[in-house]
């Protein structure tokens, strides 16, 4: 082949700046490249739990993930922006999803059974699951999604307005919104409110412990029971996730745990019973366990809904495990949307999806047998409330 | 779909690459060489086959996830590259070992390329697609690749290469004959279902229809995408799309269900006091695997009637009565999905509902959040359907149904409540609770999107939203780049490829009249392209279905190329002027751009009038003209300079190639949803207006010395034009015209692009000229030269003669005939006086 010297740069040149070009594409960069300027953070919430390195750069000390944050970078979350060597939070006030929805959506099946809680979420996450839900949401920034002015005092009036049972922080990982929730959360609570937290359970011990002190009820997403599964499809690790599981119960705050069965991925037998005995000897027999039915979501679009034996297996292996309240959900109408009693095993909440139709728990204890059940309840029996002529903020 | 475009692109992208890489190298190759590639593309193609099917698990793509553009892309083109550059040198080399040499040779190895593509298409269409797996059609293609490796070899040479090649036959007829195409088919397409046992794969004419099974659910999956599950489908869409329409009918009796109705629909359709249900499926065979893995007792009610066809075509001749119509189909991804979504689709639609009846349709959406993306793409359907119904309702959730009705719609939650009594449904989801609930999501038309567009037929902006979406969700950054197209005119559009032009026609210094040449056949390619997907996109948006008819409207086209390139290859050498018949060619595609546009707006206008075949001909009337082409192209670039056949074959070749890509990106994916039809054909009426303006310019160019006072005239033109067009461009609300004044917007889009395109071309006119006059005169160096005469001299009278590609006009004593050569002895102004050479001096050619 004759090439002259100064076509081959030409082509190489090309071939170069082709490549190099393609390859922009290639990099799925979760951080902005929006720089905000100094100005900007004047109006912007410092973080709470951070520190500083030297030359200019913070460390987060929110979650598992400890980013170090040059000067005007972000963190992986998207949301904590290090300005002139200090950390701000972008999303104070600024949720993008606010909306009222049935507990049983959370799923939170042992706090009050029935009402509605004012839901909230901001942009961003500090996972990146291919199969989210909210991907809409949790992989972008701020700016990208755009928000509703809404601090702390204007959340809790609205909830207080639209007469909800609770605040739930969710959608997102609540995590990356930490002072958000925090001082939404603490006005709630004093203004009377529950409050809840839907979390991947990937915060550090010490801003958890402090939240904690103003949350009523958990929900944990125990995504799978495999490191592989948190490192391969969500990005991030299951040692915090197990860790965080572990210091919710310490504290005595209500926890539930979600664990979504996708098939194929962590639709494993031995796996879920391996994470059912850990709950068992970790956490006790009285956290009650969601399997939810997979629907295709974001990036995993190539698979098929959970079978339904697949979860049916699960919730068996979970009750021989002893764990004593385990449900199934997102298959609406099945048999195992309610939850039953240990002891006499009559159905104590009856549901459809996320309507309740009976609850049988007069004072915390099951009508039929008396036997305690756990979890949040209201004094005396009461027929829940239909959802209906609530209006979305 | 558009996954498919890309690949696509890729393909010729790297057969372009192949041609023009060849072309450098190819001096000294031979029969044995072209024979190695074509032993090379029997070995890669059934290879390529498999590197598809397992391509994302070697990429380390996770099962089950899909990827963006970026990686389909690089990974197509990591598939296609080998076998794409063996096709594009295999085409340059075939045009330098083509007995006879010169530009009939390009011609007619281009015709040989032509009608293979066209019988490859048919014999694909027809019979693989029907009787083999695509394994055993690609090792039916290389045996027929080594067969004709070996007749170019000679089959009776004792060489390596003949072994190797007897070899590799025996080996594919083993393959073929053994079974074990079948069992490696099975192994490589269970590489797609990693963890799921895929218990059934079948192709019809529509698509592949696939059956995978895991824990004791059953998925199918129509064209890899999931169509339903059994036993559990997706409780929540199947209820909600189905009985809330239902319920928000007092008594329906006749419903009409497009698509979606096996796993579950029907059943829950059933549930109501129906008289008659129809049930509108294109494809059988989703039905008949349907029924035969999740046999459902829905289907043996006689009240259900399924019809297998169109739902358009079903809605359209329909007599109507219809109490309540269910649109259940994919969201509009292509342009055969986008026409059950398009303003026309809802008023044929709407003609067919009975008074108080109701339409319903669901989208894909978000309760707590939606994207600008989710919501423009959304709330374009919503207007579409609010432009033509009274009134029109969305029930937010996972899935937003739209309902619309020609009367107003109530939802008391009340009224709903008491037929879900009274008709005492059985639901799994459903209940008075989940009623209400969902009577407190519904939304009336708000104010919807700002500059949010209207779906329609000709203007399929749908798909584009739907396009946006789909990237958005991989690249976020991406975001701006389809906010700026989707605002795209044909305005920008002309701008932009006048500018393109201008950089390509001045990019290779040199050799400006082989540019210029190679440039018209650029934009010849475009059109030709852009031809093919437009009649392909009408003939969906049409008649719907398009798996086998792509293939029998590609067919077309190829086989208009062939017609086209053996017309001009016998044509060419009796041609005086090639240029004037290339510039002619141009004109054919500008005046044919018009015609199509004309024609299927008037097809648009009648829809389902059995016209398949005036596409089928249009088609065949754009290969005729984009075949043309080249042979001409060919000839001229060759009287350029002497030999140097692969040169001017991988130039222009890989210029038709790219004119080719370019027509697929710009106007399929851009183009035609973001502007629409007629749009996209003004647009490449005035791209090749201007490849007939730089076509002019490069032979003015040559002839400007002997006339520069016609430069002048034209100039005046020029000028006198751009005051016209400035005049008529003043603003002008047209009174009642008799076109609509969309169209008359179109008009004036056009002649301002004939204009800017003219006025850059002036420009460029002016420089190279005012460059020529600079040089220095060479006339001296004339003398003494050898020309040869393109026309008949007589003695005595001026003719025209050739001089290294430029035509000079000469005169001469006695008389010089056509191919003759003649010496140049004197200059008398700017014309040559020339004197026959001697026979004895004629060269060979």
């Amino acid at each position: 082949m004759v090439l002259s010297r100064r076509d081959f740069f030409k082509l190489a040149l090309g071939c170069g700046a082709g490549l190099g070009l393609g390859s922009l594409g290639l990099r799925d960069l979760p951080y902005s490249k929006i720089q905000p300027s100094t100005s900007a953070s004047s109006g912007l919430q410092e973080a709470r739990f951070y520190r500083v390195l030297a030359g200019g750069k913070v460390r987060c000390e929110l979650c598992f993930r400890h980013c170090i944050i040059l000067q005007g970078a972000r963190g992986l979350c998207g949301n904590r922006v290090n300005i002139d060597g200090r950390l701000y939070t972008l999303v104070y006030g600024r949720p993008c999803a606010v909306q009222v929805d049935p507990v049983e959506k959370e799923p939170q099946f042992h706090m009050l059974p029935g009402s509605q809680i004012l839901c909230i979420g901001t942009a961003g996450c500090n996972f990146k699951c291919v199969f989210c839900h909210n991907w809409e949401i949790s992989t972008r920034t701020v700016e990208e999604t755009g928000y509703v002015d809404l601090p702390p005092e204007k959340a809790v009036e609205s909830a207080l307005g639209s007469r909800v049972a609770a605040v739930s922080f969710t959608y997102n990982e609540p995590t990356v919104f930490y002072e958000y929730m925090y001082d939404t959360a603490k006005l709630a609570r004093e203004k009377g409110l529950k409050t809840i937290l839907h979390t991947n359970a990937s915060m550090n011990k010490e801003p958890l412990n402090r939240l904690l002190e103003h949350v009523d009820a958990v929900t944990v997403d125990l995504k799978a029971f495999t490191a592989d599964f948190y490192r391969s499809t969500s990005f991030s690790d299951l040692t915090p996730v197990l860790e965080t599981l572990k210091t919710i119960q310490s504290e005595g705050v209500w926890m539930e745990i979600v664990n979504l069965i996708i098939p194929t991925f962590n639709d494993d037998m031995d796996s879920i019973r391996d994470m059912c005995i850990w709950i068992r000897d970790n956490l006790g027999v009285e956290v009650p366990l969601h399997f939810n039915r997979f629907f295709p979501a974001y990036k995993l679009t190539n698979l098929p809904p959970t079978p339904v034996k697949t979860l049916e297996e699960a919730r068996d292996i979970a009750f021989k495990t002893g764990i004593e309240y385990v449900t199934i959900g997102n298959v609406p109408g099945h048999e195992a949307n309610s939850t039953r009693c240990p002891r006499c095993r009559k159905i104590l909440i009856k549901r459809t999806h996320f309507t309740v139709h009976e609850i049988n728990i007069v004072e915390g204890r099951c009508r039929f047998c008396n036997h305690k059940i756990p979890g949040i309840w209201r004094s005396t029996p009461y027929t829940p409330a239909p959802w209906y002529g609530e209006e979305e903020l | 779909m558009n996954s498919l475009g890309l690949i696509f692109l890729n393909w010729l992208m790297v057969v372009a690459a192949g041609s023009l890489i060849s072309a450098k190298m190819i001096k000294r190759m031979g029969k044995t060489h072209f024979a190695i590639l074509q032993v090379l593309t029997s070995i890669l193609l059934p290879l390529q086959l498999l590197l598809a099917r397992g391509v994302k698990n070697l990429i380390g793509v996770e099962y089950g996830v899909t990827v963006g553009i970026i990686p389909i892309f690089y990974s197509s083109l990591l598939i296609l590259a080998p076998i794409c550059l063996l096709v594009g040198s295999q085409f340059v080399l075939g045009c330098k070992l083509y007995p006879g040499g010169g530009g009939s040779s390009i011609g007619r190895v281009y015709i040989y390329e032509a009608s293979g593509s066209a019988a490859g298409g048919f014999v694909f269409a027809w019979f693989l697609v029907h009787y083999t797996n695509p394994l055993e059609a690609s090792s039916c293609l290389a045996v027929l690749n080594l067969l004709s490796a070996l007749l170019i070899h000679g089959p009776t040479k004792r060489s390596i290469l003949n072994i190797v090649i007897g070899l590799l036959l025996v080996l594919n007829v083993y393959v073929l004959t053994s079974g074990t195409s079948g069992r490696l088919h099975e192994l490589s397409t269970g590489w797609r279902w990693r963890g799921c046992d895929l218990i059934h794969s079948q192709d019809s004419v529509y698509g592949n229809v696939a059956v995978t099974r895991i824990d004791g659910q059953l998925n199918f999956f129509m064209n890899g995408l999931l169509m339903f599950t059994s036993p559990d489908p997706d409780i929540v869409y199947v209820e909600e799309t189905i009985h809330f329409p239902m319920l928000l009918h007092p008594s329906p009796r006749r419903v009409l269900l497009i698509g979606g109705g096996i796993g579950g629909p029907i059943g829950e359709i059933l549930k109501h006091p129906v008289e008659e249900v129809y049930y509108i499926e294109l494809d059988p065979l989703i039905i008949q695997i349907g029924n035969r893995y999740a046999p459902s007792q829905a289907f043996d009610d006689p009240k259900v009637k399924v019809e297998y066809v169109d739902g358009r075509l079903f809605v359209k001749e329909s007599e109507g009565g219809f109490d309540v119509v269910i649109v259940r189909l994919p969201i509009p991804s292509t342009l055969q999905l986008n026409r059950f979504y398009t303003e026309e689709f809802f008023r044929e639609t709407l003609k067919i509902i009975r008074g108080d009846g109701l339409f319903s349709v669901a989208l894909p959406s978000s309760e707590a959040y939606m994207s600008r993306e989710m919501r423009r793409h959304n709330e374009c359907i919503h207007a579409t359907i609010n432009r033509v119904f009274t009134s029109s309702i969305a029930i937010r959730g996972d899935h937003t149904i739209y309902l619309a009705s020609p009367t107003h719609i109530s939802y008391d939650p009340e009224i709903l409540i008491e037929r879900f009594r009274k008709r005492s449904l059985d639901t799994r989801l459903l209940n008075e609770n989940y009623i209400k609930y969902k009577c407190s999501m519904v939304e009336s038309v708000t104010d919807f999107y700002k500059g949010l567009r209207i779906n329609k037929d000709m203007e399929p902006i749908g798909c584009y939203y739907n396009l946006v979406l789909w990237n958005v969700m991989y690249y976020p950054e991406s975001r701006w780049f389809f906010d700026t197209t989707s605002e795209w005119t044909l305005w920008l559009v002309i701008i932009s490829l006048s500018a393109l032009l201008v950089c390509i026609s001045t990019f290779r210094r040199g050799r400006f009249a082989e540019t210029v040449v190679a440039v018209a056949v650029l934009t010849t390619g475009v059109a030709g392209m852009t031809f093919n997907i437009t009649l392909i996109y009408a003939f969906q948006s049409l008649y719907g279905y398009i798996y086998q008819a792509i293939a029998i409207l590609t067919t077309s086209f190829h086989i208009g190329l062939t017609l086209g390139a053996s017309t001009m290859n016998r044509w060419v050498r009796r041609l005086v002027r090639p240029i004037h018949a290339l510039a002619e060619t141009e004109l054919a595609v500008c005046a044919f751009s018009l015609t199509i546009l004309l024609i299927l707006t008037a097809l648009f206008q009648t829809p389902y009038a059995r016209t398949e075949v005036v596409l089928l001909i249009l088609n065949i009337i754009a290969g005729l003209i984009v075949g043309l082409e080249l042979p001409l192209a060919s000839t001229i670039c060759l009287g350029f300079r002497d030999g140097g056949v692969e040169k001017v074959a991988g130039t222009l070749y890989a210029s038709d190639l790219l004119g080719a890509c370019l027509g697929t990106v710009l106007a399929g994916v851009f183009l035609i949803p973001i502007l629409g039809i007629p749009q996209t054909c003004a647009g490449i009426f005035v791209l090749n207006l201007g490849g007939l303006l730089i076509l002019g310019l490069g032979a003015l160019l040559m002839i400007a010395e002997a006339y520069t006072p016609g430069f002048g005239i034209l100039g005046g033109a020029g000028v006198f034009c751009l005051i016209l067009g400035g005049l008529l461009l003043l603003p002008y609300t047209a009174p009642k015209w008799l076109i609509a004044p969309e169209w008359y917007s179109h008009f004036i889009s056009v002649a301002l692009g004939v204009l800017i395109v003219l006025g850059l071309f002036t420009l460029i006119m002016v420089y190279k000229v005012l460059q020529a006059r600079r040089r220095k005169p060479f006339i001296g160096g004339l003398i003494g030269v050898e020309v040869e005469a393109t026309e008949d001299i007589e003695s005595g009278k001026t003719g025209f003669v050739r001089y290294m590609g430029e035509y000079w006009k000469a005169r001469s004593a006695e008389s010089v005939r056509v191919g003759e050569k003649a010496l140049v002895i004197g200059k008398d102004g700017p014309i040559l006086i020339v004197r026959k050479v001697q026979s004895k001096v004629e060269t060979a050619r």
